[in-house]
């Protein structure tokens, strides 16, 4: 688990941005159907406050928002 | 006067079923504690104070054959010959004209899914917890898959999460492990072993890499490594995306999904003692409706190879999160048992 450096660089960047937002879950890597690399960013509803600080790309690289709820220990 | 299977049921049957639930009440009623200990312990006593299961209207039975005659029934335990019932003890033949039989059926127990009955030898994807002793309350995990000691071969454990069998920190080393879970019924005389070590979790959005316990089996025979429903694992290995996996776990069983992220950073995960920060996880959604629930911490994510990839420990309504395994093993210094 071929991950561009540049992905992951931007994702660590993108976490330091959005950590204290509130309603945010968190930010990862993901591939859309093209294979294509692109950043994901949690949020706990589609109200959260944090949205609106979600760059559509960031570093070059395209930003997919993702509703989750709540995460909590299972 | 005959009572046909073919005929509504009559208001003298009724009254009959009625008559002998209530005497038959008071029985169970004098002996409710003596029923519950010879349960317990799974013996039997021909007295309808223990013996009774249940009571109704339904087709007598002669030597095994039906005889489309309507009867009061009375369903008990475990059947006795006449001869050895005292005579106090016997459920009448009859009751106001109305015939009674008597069915064995074995004690009534409540339904319990696969994973949350007890087992032996214990396989991964189980239900298990700390005993009540150790925490003072009763919850559930998952024992998801058998490793052993990579310094001590012989050496066996059951890999779960920190908050399942270490109590978020607060448990002593040594503590003992009960499958199942307090929760599905798991008393002290079902302990299977003693919590062995754990990676220590942090709060408040420190960063964590993991939330990880092993407990040691108090005899390598009472592992089976084998994962509940899906078989034995083959080995560990790295998750990708959008690879399909499988996990058994104590509340949803055997689910599907396909890993949407990796190197996820999760923030405020919810435990009992404040937030939680896990970084570089796995998030998991299920192909069909949920992967996992509360109760399926510590079940094991395993590849279409029969590979261990991840460690379950939290989720939300939509998706799961999970631990990359190679990770975990390396700092717990085990390795997954084939």
């Amino acid at each position: 688990m071929e991950m561009p450096v540049k992905a992951q660089r931007a994702k660590e960047a993108l976490v330091k941005r959005l950590a204290d937002q509130p309603g945010f879950v968190g930010v990862g890597i993901s591939q859309n159907p093209a294979g294509q690399f692109e950043i994901v960013v949690m949020v706990v509803e589609q109200t959260s406050p944090v949205l609106a600080k979600v760059p559509p790309r960031w570093q070059g690289i395209p930003v997919r928002t993702q509703v989750g709820g709540v995460p909590r220990k299972f | 006067m005959t009572h046909s299977l073919f005929r509504p049921v009559s208001a003298e049957m009724v009254a009959a079923k009625v008559e002998l639930r209530d005497r038959l009440l008071t029985r169970l009623e004098r002996q409710a504690v003596r029923a519950l200990t010879l349960r317990r312990r799974r013996q039997y006593h021909p007295s309808p104070g223990v013996n009774l299961v249940g009571i109704g209207i339904g087709e007598k039975i002669v030597a095994a054959r039906p005889t489309s005659e309507l009867c009061v029934k009375v369903l008990v335990a475990r059947k006795y010959p006449r001869g050895r019932i005292s005579r106090g003890d016997r459920i009448p033949a009859s009751v106001g004209g109305v015939p009674v039989d008597v069915e064995g059926v074995g004690y009534v127990r409540k339904f319990q899914p696969p994973n949350q009955q007890r087992r032996r030898p214990v396989p991964g994807g189980i239900s298990g917890s700390l005993a009540i002793e150790a925490v003072g309350f009763r919850y559930a995990g998952t024992l998801g898959v058998i490793v052993f000691d990579r310094d001590h071969r012989d050496v066996v454990y059951a890999l779960s999460n920190n908050h399942v069998l270490a109590n978020e920190n607060r448990a002593a080393v040594g503590a003992g492990a009960v499958q199942p879970a307090t929760l599905d019924g798991g008393r002290p005389t079902d302990r299977v072993a003693a919590l062995d070590r754990f990676v220590p979790l942090r709060y408040n959005n420190e960063p964590n890499r993991m939330d990880a316990a092993i407990a040691r089996f108090d005899a390598p025979a009472d592992a089976a490594r084998v994962i509940l429903d899906i078989g034995a694992p083959t080995g560990a290995e790295d998750p990708t995306l959008n690879l399909l996996v499988r996990k058994s776990g104590r509340t949803t069983g055997v689910t599907e999904g396909i890993i949407r992220s990796v190197q996820f950073d999760v923030f405020n995960v919810v435990y009992e003692q404040g937030t939680v920060r896990m970084d570089d996880v796995m998030v998991i959604e299920g192909v069909r409706g949920s992967f996992s629930r509360p109760g399926d911490s510590g079940s094991a994510i395993v590849d279409p190879q029969g590979n261990v990839v991840g460690l379950l420990f939290a989720g939300s309504d939509t998706v799961t999160f999970a631990i990359p395994i190679r990770r975990v093993l390396q700092r717990l210094r085990v390795s997954i048992a084939t």
